[in-house]
């Protein structure tokens, strides 16, 4: 059951963290190599594409990370370490409640002007970075952890 | 911080995030290529092709040297030479796919050396060929997760 919980912690934190890599990497320079008009239609039209992947990702982070962390509770070393990466995840789920989704659902809305776009994907793109931080520490803390 | 456990990290992290990239081109990517009208998917590969290249490279060189040097270092423990074999056998299955079949057709793709009327059919064996390289690479990882928990000390 541990083992379980371990192989979904840190093949489901990395894996998410991969999307994310390849969101920022591919998609982003795209988005950015568009005229502003033509990224928020692409985006109105094509955003979801990429929304409904993110739970088959996220699901087996979060089960792995919460199984993790309730079986190794009575060994103080193991539950900083696996709490530790559930807050990296936590962290990136806040700043993707807090900036993201509500800066996603205003590009497929439309509802912004185009001369904001470059400035808006910069900083949409600079706490993305933040994202793949987190998330790349949460899964090198998941491998220390299993390790120990 | 030893060398093994460096290796050990680059491994085990990188090749699930390989295959993050790889399941995002497959569900994101593939589903919005076959939305595409087929004259339209041709005109835009090509540079959606040139973003995706910049990316796979840096996630595979960090898991090559991880699963390398894993499989190096846990040379002398049989149970861990089998582990992190096994491991990087199933990344050179999906690299043997990606040079056979994979590669050749997003040349293809690109430089529309196909026609249209032939692209519905070439996606669904593409995203068939992808899907195996995706289910290599979460193998691979599950089989490198376990490796991990394999050391004695």
């Amino acid at each position: 059951m541990r083992l379980i919980f371990n192989i979904l912690a840190v093949c489901g934190t990395a894996v998410f963290t991969g999307a994310m890599v390849n969101i920022g990497l591919s998609f982003v320079p795209y988005w950015q190599s568009l005229p502003p008009s033509d990224f928020l239609d692409w985006f109105s039209k094509n955003s979801g594409f990429i929304g409904y992947t993110i739970p088959i990702y996220l699901a087996p982070t979060l089960i792995g990370l919460a199984g993790s962390l309730w079986l190794s509770w009575p060994n103080a070393k193991l539950r900083y370490l696996w709490a530790a990466a559930t807050l990296c995840i936590i962290g990136l789920l806040v700043i993707t409640a807090v900036y993201h989704l509500p800066t996603n659902s205003q590009f497929a809305a439309k509802s912004v002007s185009v001369d904001q776009i470059p400035e808006m994907l910069s900083t949409w793109l600079m706490l993305h970075a933040v994202r793949i931080a987190l998330g790349l520490m949460a899964s090198v803390i998941g491998v220390i952890a299993v390790k120990e | 911080m030893t060398l093994r456990l460096i290796f050990n990290i680059l491994a085990v992290c990188g090749t699930p995030i390989f295959t993050g990239v790889l399941l995002t081109i497959g569900l994101t990517l593939g589903s919005y290529w076959k939305s595409l009208p087929p004259a339209e998917f041709l005109d835009g590969f090509a540079e959606q092709l040139h973003f995706i290249g910049r990316t796979l490279p840096v996630c595979l060189a960090a898991m090559l040297l991880g699963l390398a040097g894993s499989l190096w270092l846990g040379w002398a423990n049989p149970q861990q030479r089998y582990l992190w074999g096994a491991s990087l056998a199933c990344i050179i299955g999906l690299l043997i796919i990606t040079s056979i079949y994979n590669g050749p057709m997003n040349s293809q793709f690109a430089s529309k050396a196909i026609t249209p009327d032939q692209v519905p059919a070439a996606l669904n064996i593409w995203m068939t060929a992808h899907a195996v390289r995706i289910v290599l690479g979460l193998v691979a990882s599950v089989i490198a997760a376990i490796a991990l928990t394999r050391y004695t000390g």
